[in-house]
């Protein structure tokens, strides 16, 4: 029975997902009903913040039990609903990023918010700002990110203890970002342009999870940066807080080819981990068939949450589709498609993790 | 509702209680009211996005008269030109732009649910908004069909957002804000 609160002594990762780029979230059960939520995504029709749904469902007390929710980076497939959840879970702290200059990052955050307030908006700035605004209102506190950081930790019994780590962003991520901000700011133009982030994945918070006698690694966007001390290259060369290799691994930005790297399954991961990631589908698709290909070498406990679906035009009223097809205007729709992905372990025995796969979700091999 | 001629009627009696209709300010007035009712039919109408209208300003008449509806032949004379009837609508925001054509993704304004994603081609963009284009930008597209003069059209029209300038008081308030919340907040 999947949809059923697990017992104090059994962890759970669970992955839940959208096809068409509609995003991911994590829910994570430390033990001792403790539970940290990784992102938010989004039903686009019905706007409900789905890690909340799951929790709902399975009965997690979530106003009281969730103890962090963790913002891994600034995209909107990662942040939707994201308040909404917050809104719900009193106790919880909220993290991200660490930045520098921390009144910097909230006065950009703060423009391009004031900026998106005129007109009605579904963006990530939105959603952080209030993020923001419900954590200050209720004087719980931030927590920011940065490598070999612990973000929270629980004693789940006299001889287990569950944490969480971040893995990135690095000292100079977080640094270049600073110079960034700074121009981002500078440059703040029109008031109906919204504010880019460059390269929000390498800012993401990759996260290393210690679960009793189980090890976990959660990839978030990360990818490989060209710059040794950024991405997955400095996790590999830097990171002091692996101390043994992971059974379950959450693929990096939907199984991209540039967050992909050999040395992660090698030295990071044990042999035939369970892998599940969350495909994107909107002007490009991920992961590619050699993508897959090359996943399914590495293991054959691979698990994807929605299969990836081909892009057609959205259903409409024929005197409308009419008028579109006869303009030859090129449009298709990001169909939404939802898949969960529920992995539960003992925390104490060292046994396999059981894997459910739920709504849309799939076993790729 | 108040008519243009009630106005100038008030307004001449406030002044000096004397008969005199200014025609000046009823063709401004009126003008001024159908490029409101213009703005706002091209923002939020879902029949029709754009309206023509001309009006003829004749020469005054000798005598007026305070009891003349509002818009009163042969002083101001309404044309109608043209119009566009908007089947369908999206906001879209340019994600990229190339040699020829740009991709924008496409939040639908009659459904908000599922988005997509369209190609445009870059001479689909009115040439006045050309400076507009970037990616981030935000446009409105709408599908339909126009009336030229009779003669009827399935027409496309993408008009880009053109919001009210940034005033330093409206930027300082936002960066006061975030000054405000940075104290605020329980940082670790």
């Amino acid at each position: 029975m999947p949809f059923n609160l697990p017992k104090s002594n059994i962890t759970e990762i669970t992955l839940i997902g959208t096809g068409g780029g509609y995003g991911e979230s994590i829910v994570i059960h430390l033990g001792n009903n403790e539970w940290v939520i990784v992102d938010s995504c989004q039903n686009p029709n019905t706007k409900e913040s789905l890690p909340l749904l799951y929790l709902n469902k399975i009965g997690v007390n979530v106003e009281k039990d969730v103890k962090l929710v963790i913002c891994t980076h600034w995209h909107d497939d990662h942040l939707l609903g994201l308040s909404q959840l917050l809104q719900v879970a009193k106790n919880a702290n909220f993290c991200f990023t660490e930045a520098t200059d921390r009144k910097k990052f909230l006065q950009l955050v703060g423009l391009d918010y004031a900026k998106l307030s005129r007109e009605p908006s579904n963006s990530s700035t939105t959603e952080f700002s209030k993020c923001l605004e419900i954590i200050n209102e209720r004087h719980n506190r931030i927590v920011l990110a940065i490598e070999n950081k612990t973000l929270f930790g629980a004693d789940i019994s006299p001889n287990i203890r569950s944490e969480v780590i971040a893995l990135s962003p690095s000292d100079q991520t977080i640094l270049n970002f600073n110079a960034e901000i700074s121009s981002l700011i500078t440059e703040f133009g029109e008031s109906r342009k919204k504010i880019i982030i460059r390269t929000p994945n390498e800012k993401s918070i990759a996260i290393f999870l210690k679960l009793g006698v189980h090890r976990a690694i959660l990839g978030s966007d990360l990818e490989v940066s060209s710059d040794p001390n950024e991405g997955w290259t400095n996790v590999l060369d830097n990171s002091i807080v692996i101390d043994r290799k992971s059974s379950l691994f959450k693929i990096s930005h939907h199984g991209s080819e540039n967050g992909y790297h050999l040395r992660i399954w090698n030295e990071l991961l044990e042999d035939n981990p369970v892998s599940k990631l969350t495909p994107w589908n909107k002007n490009n698709r991920l992961p590619t068939a050699e993508m897959l290909q090359l996943y399914s070498n590495h293991t054959d406990k691979l698990y994807m949450t929605a299969p990836i679906v081909s892009l057609k035009p959205k259903k409409r009223d024929k005197s409308i589709e009419k008028i579109i097809t006869s303009l030859n205007c090129k449009i298709h729709e990001v169909k939404y498609a939802q898949g969960i992905i529920q992995c539960r372990n003992d925390l104490q025995a060292n046994t396999e993790w059981v894997v459910e796969t739920l709504e849309g979700a799939l076993k790729v091999n | 509702m108040e008519t243009i001629l009630d106005k100038s009627w008030l307004n001449a009696l406030n002044t000096n209680g004397s008969a005199k209709i200014d025609n000046d300010f009823i063709y401004n007035s009126l003008q001024s009211r159908v490029d409101k009712q213009k703005n706002i039919f091209i923002d939020n109408s879902d029949i029709i996005t754009s309206q023509e209208f001309s009006f003829n300003k004749v020469s005054e008449p000798q005598n007026q008269s305070f009891f003349l509806p509002a818009i009163s032949p042969p002083y101001l004379i309404l044309e109608s030109k043209s119009y566009f009837t908007g089947a369908q609508k999206w906001i879209g925001h340019v994600t990229t732009i190339n040699e020829h054509t740009f991709n924008a993704q496409l939040n639908d304004l009659n459904d908000p649910t599922t988005y997509e994603i369209g190609e445009f081609d870059l001479n689909e963009v009115p040439p006045e908004d050309m400076e507009l284009l970037s990616v981030g930008a935000a446009f409105y597209w709408s599908v339909g069909k126009a009336n030229m003069n009779g003669q009827v059209e399935k027409k496309s029209l993408i008009r880009f957002q053109r919001m009210k300038p940034w005033s330093a008081t409206d930027y300082d308030d936002a960066l006061d804000k975030a000054d405000t919340l940075f104290k605020e907040l329980n940082w670790d």
